[in-house]
């Protein structure tokens, strides 16, 4: 176990692109300082342009786990790489929004699908789905598309729950 | 909003503050009591937010203390209330504080306005002699 001590024990892979780091741990300072340094040297081995980290099992975001996931934002986009949070649930907007954490500081999407369509331009610019005019849509990209309009009516129904 | 002007207080829980992963205990308590109190999701989610703060700047400014959740009846109105009590280095500038950005500890400075924002009233008493006392409540 080789360095065990030393990795913020965060599971990370790339997916499409993407480094995907799926937050599962309580978040202590320590824990948070490495993640930090596990994610940079990450994206600087892989050359990911994008990464998307998922918070849906994080309880609560208080301005200073906020702080570290600005920074984080920050850092991925000096060495070249947008930082996109997926999983804040609808109820801890507000919270955030009362702590002064706003859309300027982080970037968000509603589910892995949106978060990966709004890196498409960055991670791959030249085969981005965005450019492809709609009557030259794949079979897999029209579904892919239905996927996520499918997705936004769920959030939409959890939402007025 | 000064001292207990409450009528009936009842479901107090005490949480020692001493170690980061106490922050997370008062954070569990918040969210045990104002679920019991019948408070709808996004208030929980403040509540919960605003014990953070309090609980984790007693332990990053003042290394230890206590913070009390319970829940409180003001004129037959019941609200969920947050005591943070520490015998620290106090605040000394009370007004300066509570301004956004304003930290002494590297850190965003959004806490203690954010705890003002996130709850219905807030007070810290600024005739404590000894490190610092905090109240803050969010009605039904
Ligand atoms: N319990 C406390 N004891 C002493 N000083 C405190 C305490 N809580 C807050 N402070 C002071 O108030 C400042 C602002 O706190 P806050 O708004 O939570 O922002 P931050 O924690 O990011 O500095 C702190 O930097 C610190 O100087
Ligand atoms: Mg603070």
């Amino acid at each position: 176990m080789e360095g065990a001590n030393t990795f913020s024990r965060v599971g990370m892979h790339v997916m499409r692109g993407c480094l995907i780091v799926p937050i599962q741990i309580e978040l202590y300072d320590e824990v948070l300082q490495q993640l930090q340094r596990d994610i940079l040297n990450k994206v600087n081995d892989t050359g990911v342009k994008g990464v998307i980290i998922d918070v849906s099992v994080v309880e609560i975001i208080d301005s200073f786990i906020a702080q570290i996931f600005v920074d984080i934002c920050r850092m991925t986009a000096l060495i070249g790489a947008q930082t996109i949070l997926i999983g804040i649930r609808p109820a801890l907007a507000g919270a955030l929004t009362d702590l002064g954490i706003g859309v300027r500081d982080i970037h968000t999407a509603l589910t892995l699908d949106h978060a990966i369509s709004q890196l498409e331009p960055v991670v791959s610019p030249a085969t981005s789905v965005l450019n492809i005019p709609e009557e030259d849509m794949t079979h897999e990209d029209a579904e892919y598309w239905a996927e996520d309009a499918e997705d936004e009516a769920d959030l939409y129904v959890d939402e007025g729950q | 909003m000064g001292g207990p002007d409450f009528k009936m207080k009842k479901n107090e829980h005490r949480v020692e503050v001493l170690a980061e992963a106490d922050v997370a205990k008062a954070i569990y308590a918040a969210q045990s009591l104002s679920q019991e109190m019948g408070f709808e999701k996004t208030a929980r989610f403040m509540i919960a937010t605003a014990v953070s703060e309090l609980a984790r700047n007693i332990f990053v400014y003042a290394g230890a203390g206590e913070v009390a959740v319970q829940a409180v009846e003001v004129d037959g109105k019941w609200g969920f209330e947050v005591i943070a009590e520490d015998a620290g280095p106090g605040i000394k500038d009370i007004a300066l504080a509570l301004k956004e950005g304003y930290s002494t500890g590297g850190t965003l400075g959004l806490g203690l306005p954010g705890v003002k924002r996130l709850m219905d009233e807030f007070y810290i008493d600024p005739e404590r002699q000894i490190g610092t006392m905090i109240v803050a409540r969010k009605w039904l």
